[in-house]
């Protein structure tokens, strides 16, 4: 079994209003894609629920093989409540705007032997106490922090493209 | 069980006023930043309601002082009713 590390908590960003889904859909897998990140979506569900609107639940999972012994996985849920789409003009451009509320959650982690090298217990112990504790500060500056901050600079991009307050990262 | 000291706790203010909302935030992620914290940032909340703007932030910036103690600082604001208007600043 591969050794999982969770850097970081899980940061939710919640919004009520006007949106583009569209392009929102669309930075969220350009972000991934310019990355190089493989992508997988587990799961599209759009529902008929009320006469509010629509509920749409989409969840990712994407990853990035660094080298034969560390991936980078961003897990990312979202739920929509009553989406309702209609026409409006931007910047002169007639364009599909939606209403609605939803949250985002996202979680970045990083998978280390994933390829089951280590196979035997003792091994795997011997794994343990390298990335844990004999070289947990490389690990954690070289690539625990990477994950984290992509995540977060994914947040802010998530932010900037809703045109919210808190659009703004000092971490980059 | 990891131990934890509080230091201070529930130091709360309340303003009604002008804001700038996005510098605020702004602000604090920068400071934190330059004073050598990590972001973690939990809650990001932003709504819309008829009487205006509301928006919820949790952030719990943490600093590792050595490998066995770390040192972080959890706030929680709350912008409630908050409406556009343009100002003219005058320098």
């Amino acid at each position: 079994m591969s050794l999982p590390i969770h850097p970081m908590d899980r940061v939710e960003v919640r919004y009520k209003g006007i949106y583009d889904f569209e392009n929102l859909y669309k930075v969220l897998r350009q972000w991934f894609f310019d990355r190089k990140y493989d992508f997988h979506e587990t799961r599209y569900k759009d529902k008929a629920s009320s006469p509010f609107g629509n509920e749409v639940e989409i969840n990712m999972s994407p990853w990035l093989k660094l080298d034969e012994f560390i991936m980078y996985h961003v897990d990312i849920k979202t739920h929509f409540w009553d989406v309702k789409e209609f026409e409006a003009v931007v910047d002169g451009k007639k364009k599909l705007m939606t209403e609605g509320r939803f949250w985002i959650t996202f979680n970045g982690w990083v998978e280390f032997d994933y390829n089951n090298k280590f196979k035997s217990s003792f091994e795997k112990r011997i794994l343990k106490f390298l990335i844990k504790t004999a070289l947990k500060k490389y690990f954690e500056l070289k690539y625990l922090d990477g994950v984290t901050y992509d995540v977060y600079e994914l947040e802010a991009l998530i932010k900037k493209n809703l045109k919210m307050d808190s659009s703004y990262n000092a971490y980059p | 069980m990891t131990e934890v000291k509080t230091l201070c706790f529930g130091e709360t203010f309340e303003y009604r006023g002008l804001i700038d909302t996005a510098g605020f935030y702004k602000l604090t992620d920068k400071w934190f930043n330059d004073h050598g914290y990590d972001k973690t940032e939990l809650w990001n909340f932003e709504e819309i309601y008829e009487d205006g703007k509301q928006m919820t932030l949790r952030l719990q910036p943490y600093k590792k002082i050595s490998d066995v103690a770390k040192i972080e600082i959890r706030i929680t604001c709350e912008f409630k009713r908050c409406k556009d208007v343009t100002v003219e600043k005058i320098i």
